[in-house]
């Protein structure tokens, strides 16, 4: 389990995309269903995907984009690992 | 044939016909906005596959060769220089990018294609949920209208939005470089044909 390290990701994740900031971030902290919401949403989708790419210098191929259902699947692509293994 | 990275558009073909039945039939996608609760006989949906249809292509996986959705340019009016857009694609797709990129090939290819003003797009409200964040950045409003169509119980509003070719112009570079063929994505990067 690994959630300081999952919540780190999301902070960098709302900071780095601008589509998305203060999106569900607000004094109570990130509210990650509705993060998600917005993240998956159409051209924000997008953003995502570039984003992940430049972080990780990997390229997000077609059968990738269909394991990012989650942030938590977001938050395993961009380390590399199966989900169950980086937060509970 | 319009490439981008990850799919890429088709003409489409006989050997489609499964994929597009299935689509056109589901009650959650195809179903659902032409086909309003009705379950349509394979010759129907044949039949009406081109009715007002300017261009339409599959768009496919560029890996998997797999049929994903359909971009659909209709209603074309030449006169006054607009067209309708729709896209459709199984829930599988959804939340992917994948239609989304399918969406920006083709509209590429309608604003190449034709001296269009304007591409509206037609939604119900429920379904705004699914493209929000392009309503409130290249998209603009147009209309409401209220208590248009029944569905899930209840009647919703029809929402009525539009991409004017000025604003298409204004996001196209990056828009186009989110979806770019070669390696990383590129912000200027330009599409292959």
């Amino acid at each position: 389990v690994n959630s300081n390290g999952f919540d780190a990701f999301l902070q960098e994740l709302l900071r780095a995309v601008p589509s998305v900031q203060n999106v569900g971030a607000g004094d109570i902290g990130i509210d990650t269903d509705i993060l998600e919401g917005n993240v998956f949403d159409s051209l924000q989708v997008l953003d995502l995907h570039t984003w992940l790419e430049e972080r990780t210098g990997r390229p997000l191929e077609e059968e990738d984009v269909f394991r990012l259902r989650t942030l938590g699947d977001v938050y395993a692509w961009a380390l590399d690992a199966p989900p169950d293994e980086t937060r509970a | 044939m319009l490439t981008g990275r990850r799919v890429r558009l088709e003409e489409l073909r006989p050997e489609h016909a499964d994929f597009l039945y299935e689509l056109f039939s589901s009650p959650r996608v195809g179903g659902r906005m032409r086909y309003h609760g009705q379950t349509p006989s394979p010759d129907e949906v044949s039949m009406r596959m081109w009715d007002m249809v300017l261009a339409q292509f599959l768009v496919v996986g560029v890996m998997s060769n797999s049929p994903l959705g359909l971009v659909v340019l209709s209603q074309a009016n030449f006169r006054n220089r607009f067209c309708h857009f729709a896209v459709l694609g199984h829930e599988a797709v959804h939340r992917t990018g994948l239609l989304i990129e399918g969406s920006i090939l083709m509209l590429t290819y309608a604003f190449e294609q034709w001296d269009f003003r304007k591409i509206y797009f037609e939604s119900l409200e429920p379904n705004l949920d699914s493209f929000s964040s392009a309503a409130g950045r290249i998209l603009e409003f147009e209309g409401r209208l209220r208590d248009y169509h029944f569905m899930d119980g209840r009647y919703v509003d029809m929402l009525i939005h539009s991409l004017s070719r000025e604003r298409w112009d204004g996001a196209k570079h990056a828009l186009l470089g989110a979806v770019a063929t070669s390696g990383a994505p590129q912000r200027d990067g330009a599409l292959a044909r």
